[in-house]
């Protein structure tokens, strides 16, 4: 009784103290830091994550992921590769300096030069032209449907004013200068917050700019941003009342927090999909006793996998419910889902083991897993470990070979891999350039994350149709069948759709989107 | 001396290369960064380029002679995540690291020495007992486990000190400090004391075994025999012959405690070089993970150097044998 009260006078007196000092300051925990304030320089989730409330593009994603203007009024294609785009007027950068077509032009042009690590996601457009100060041409080098969700919106705007101001008209070329930039530790875009600063430590502080040209939705007076990379620390700094989010919060702890009154739970479904991926290609396994010859050519193997795993069970017992079974390399929020994709094929060890039979295997065989121990939002570990039990039963034996992210990406893009676990994000919101890397017959540019090897001519041929398909509807049809294929023929076992799940104060309303971007201007104390 | 002297620093030099080695040859099973930050949508070419710039295409042997010669200019590269110079990252996590191992040490040693003169004081008192139960939990329980009870204790039930990070710093030239500030003590406090604790403990065992020891042996009787107050029997006579095995463990462990902060600093969010060098393995950032394991086997061999001269400084033997010297490695 005693402990209780003092808590709770303790709880007082703190909540008193922050609400006099620091009104309004809303103060979020996430595992990494920024890699750079160079929007162009990095390709990192977490740094585009973050920087997305300080640099804009052309269009966004609204609460709905759906797509809106942002520093673009209007878009049509005028020509099949002419897009126009009518830009926003009177929109100023955090250090006044106007935004107009030479902005776009220039940022374009910054993105792709070699020292970008964004350049690949602006590959499909050959030339930003102005038009007038309010007006630019994206001309793409094949006709585009989705150029504005697919490509646009991986393009942040840069000053050039300010670029060539302080010497940063390119991302910092450390690599071969050993020199970095201005725009390395300072930023200046159009978006509703400013940087006021960048810590050695990653924390970043930030005010919001009064004169954004959006109607503000916010209440906030200040943001400070702090990595905490060790999950029961963050977890710690919550419940302390240091913190007001956290992203994510590993699933072992949302009981806890759940209990308090104060906090709590956010979640959102993850637009990514995590699947199962085996060597199709090579003549020989490059992990496994079977010799002479690769049992997962064969459907019947991959089908027998496919029935041995319940994701049920593994979504109640290993993910505890963050998770989403489904059997298709895409999640629902994109564009190409179909209801049916969400069926699993219904989990049967008998009918397994005569798959495996009838495919020669009676006995099974030994197979090597390569899974990053520190991947897939931590799960990576526990499930694999989960799925060598439920293949065991069909006496497909499974040796898990855990390695560090860094090291397995590594491995898994040399194709070095037998039988693998990897996860897939449509973050365009399409199904289109999750089927060119990972469907389409393993090659250059597209394809080049087709680890497996998986071939087929029609869908490669559907994949092309689509990807210069003006016509929505058809577009969509195209997308949906080379799925259903792909899926007819196991080319990879999918398991489950992640559940982004993050823990809060009940001071502070936040929105979560399926694209684990935190948008700072929907924040709101209560 | 001043030969005995050179080759140590020779040896010290030795040894630090050899790491360095030893750890290009770790790197390849570290992971590949071409991945990562050519991004998903790079075609073949894109990476090919990438890693032609990085240099990832030449020999083990030649990155290493490569790294070397640019190491002994001061230039350790370009952080491969964040595109600054390795030795700027280096030198700005430098003062948090040593302003948490030094306090850490002090803390250690402080009251390490001080339980257990308590303890050895009345080996079969109640308190001597209590302090050793203690000492078997803080040299027992990991450092992890230490840290994360503390962020429990004081952070969430009591809400007395912060669970993260360094406070607020004042920059003092190059040097920035969280000494002068009051968030920046009290952020200090519970991660120096994890960071301590199994010194701590380890050094209270130590104290107490050898003042034990030394009271038993015959000098000490003698002193009794000549009529000496207990006091001074204890503190003037006893203490001074235990302390002398303390003195070489708290110097070797100084190095240990610097490579060890790893958790400390991890489990508080602590922005020094060892959290540096834990975000860097997991994004493949070679350039620092060599650099930070130079960094620290060259703590290690400046430390192990000055072991040697307090040595030569103190035991007699070492001076007459020169030639023979390196019997203490």
């Amino acid at each position: 009784m005693l402990r209780r009260a003092s808590i709770c006078l303790s709880l007082a007196l703190s909540a008193a103290l922050l609400s006099s000092a620091q009104a309004q300051t809303f103060r979020w925990a996430t595992p990494a830091s920024v890699a750079t304030m160079d929007p162009h320089a990095s390709g990192d989730t977490t740094t585009r994550n973050i920087l997305i409330n300080v640099y804009e593009g052309l269009v966004r994603l609204n609460q709905k992921s759906v797509l809106d203007s942002e520093l673009a009024v209007s878009w049509e294609a005028i020509e099949p590769t002419v897009w126009r785009f009518k830009l926003r007027p009177n929109v100023t950068f955090h250090d006044g300096s106007p935004f107009t077509a030479d902005d776009v032009v220039f940022s374009f042009k910054r993105a792709t030069t070699s020292s970008s690590d964004i350049r690949a996601k602006l590959r499909s457009i050959k030339e930003m032209k102005k038009v007038d100060d309010l007006t630019v041409d994206a001309i793409t080098q094949a006709p585009n449907p989705i150029l504005p969700q697919g490509v646009l919106i991986f393009m942040p705007i840069l000053s050039h004013v300010w670029a060539e101001k302080n010497n940063a008209v390119e991302p910092a070329d450390n690599r071969r200068t050993g020199k970095e930039n201005f725009a390395t530790r300072n930023a200046d875009g159009t978006g509703p917050f400013k940087i006021t600063s960048y810590g050695v430590d990653g924390r970043i502080e930030m005010v919001p700019n009064e004169s954004w040209w959006d109607k503000k939705e916010h209440n906030l007076s200040k943001v400070v941003i702090s990595p905490i990379a060790s999950d029961a620390t963050r977890v710690a700094a919550l419940l302390s009342g240091e913190i007001d989010l956290i992203t994510p919060i590993p699933q072992q702890d949302v009981p806890r927090v759940k209990e308090s009154p104060q906090f709590y739970i956010l979640t959102a479904p993850e637009a990514r999909v995590v699947f199962l991926g085996f060597d199709q290609w090579r003549d020989e396994l490059i992990a496994s006793n079977v010799k002479g010859k690769n049992p997962f050519k064969d459907v019947r193997v991959r089908q027998a996998l496919a029935k041995a795993i319940n994701m049920d069970l593994v979504r109640d017992k290993v993910l505890l419910g963050a998770g989403d079974p489904l059997f298709a390399m895409i999640p629902p929020q994109a564009n190409g889902w179909t209801p049916e994709f969400k069926t699993r094929p219904a989990s049967d060890i008998n009918e397994a083991k005569k798959l495996l039979a009838d495919a020669g295997y009676p006995a099974g065989f030994s197979v090597t897993l390569d899974c990053p121990s520190d991947g897939l939002s931590n799960m990576g570990e526990p499930v694999c470990v989960a799925l060598t039990g439920l293949l065991a039963r069909i006496g497909v034996k499974v040796d898990v070979l855990l390695q560090k992210q860094a090291a397995y990406a590594g491995k898994i893009g040399r194709r070095e891999t037998s039988f693998y676990i990897h996860s897939w994000g449509a973050t365009t919101f399409d199904a289109l350039a999750t089927m060119e890397l990972t469907m389409f017959s393993y090659g250059d540019g597209v394809g080049t994350w087709n680890v497996g090897g998986y071939s087929n001519a029609e869908v490669d041929k559907l994949i092309l149709s689509a990807s210069s398909e003006m016509d929505a509807a058809k577009r969509k049809g195209m997308l949906t069948k080379a799925l259903s294929i792909h899926r007819d023929h196991v080319g990879t076992i999918p398991l489950y759709q992640p559940t982004l799940t993050y823990a809060a104060s009940t001071k502070v309303k936040v929105v979560t989107r399926s694209d684990d971007a935190v948008q700072l201007r929907w924040v709101r104390f209560q | 001396m001043a030969s005995f002297v050179l080759k140590r620093i020779w040896q010290g030099l030795l040894t630090v290369l050899v790491v360095a080695f030893v750890a290009f040859g770790l790197f390849r099973f570290v992971g590949d960064p071409v991945m990562s930050m050519a991004g998903a949508e790079a075609t073949q070419r894109d990476r090919e380029e990438l890693r032609e710039q990085l240099g990832l295409n030449d020999s083990i042997p030649v990155q290493f002679v490569r790294f070397v010669a640019n190491a002994a200019t001061g230039d350790f590269g370009i952080s491969y995540r964040s595109g600054r110079p390795v030795s700027n990252l280096l030198a700005e996590r430098i003062p948090a690291t040593l302003e948490l191992v030094f306090l850490g040490a002090g803390m250690a040693l402080l009251f390490g020495v001080l339980l257990g003169i308590a303890a050895a004081l009345r080996p079969r008192g109640r308190l001597s007992r209590f302090i050793l139960t203690g000492s078997l939990a803080g040299v027992c329980l990991p450092t992890f486990v230490n840290g994360i009870l503390l962020i429990y204790l004081f952070a969430v039930t009591l809400r007395w000190l912060p669970s993260f990070g360094r406070g607020e710093t004042v920059q003092i030239g190059v040097w920035s400090t969280g000494l002068l500030t009051s968030s920046g003590l009290r952020s200090l406090i519970m991660p120096a004391l994890t960071l301590a604790l199994f010194q701590l403990a380890m050094l209270t065992r130590l104290v107490y075994s050898e003042m034990t020891d030394v009271m038993q042996t015959d000098f000490i009787r003698f002193c009794r025999a000549r009529g000496l107050d207990r006091r001074s029997i204890f503190f003037r006579h006893g203490l001074r012959s235990a302390l002398m095995p303390v003195v070489t463990v708290v110097g070797l462990n100084i190095g240990s405690v610097i490579a060890f902060s790893a958790i400390t600093e991890t489990v508080f969010q602590w922005p020094g070089l060892s959290l540096l060098f834990v975000d860097s393995i997991r994004f493949g950032d070679i350039p620092v993970m060599a650099a930070y394991l130079v960094l620290v086997s060259f703590v290690f061999v400046l430390i192990n150097l000055a072991v040697d001269l307090i040595y030569f400084a103190i035991d007699p033997r070492l001076r007459v044998s020169r030639a023979g010297a390196p019997a203490h490695g």
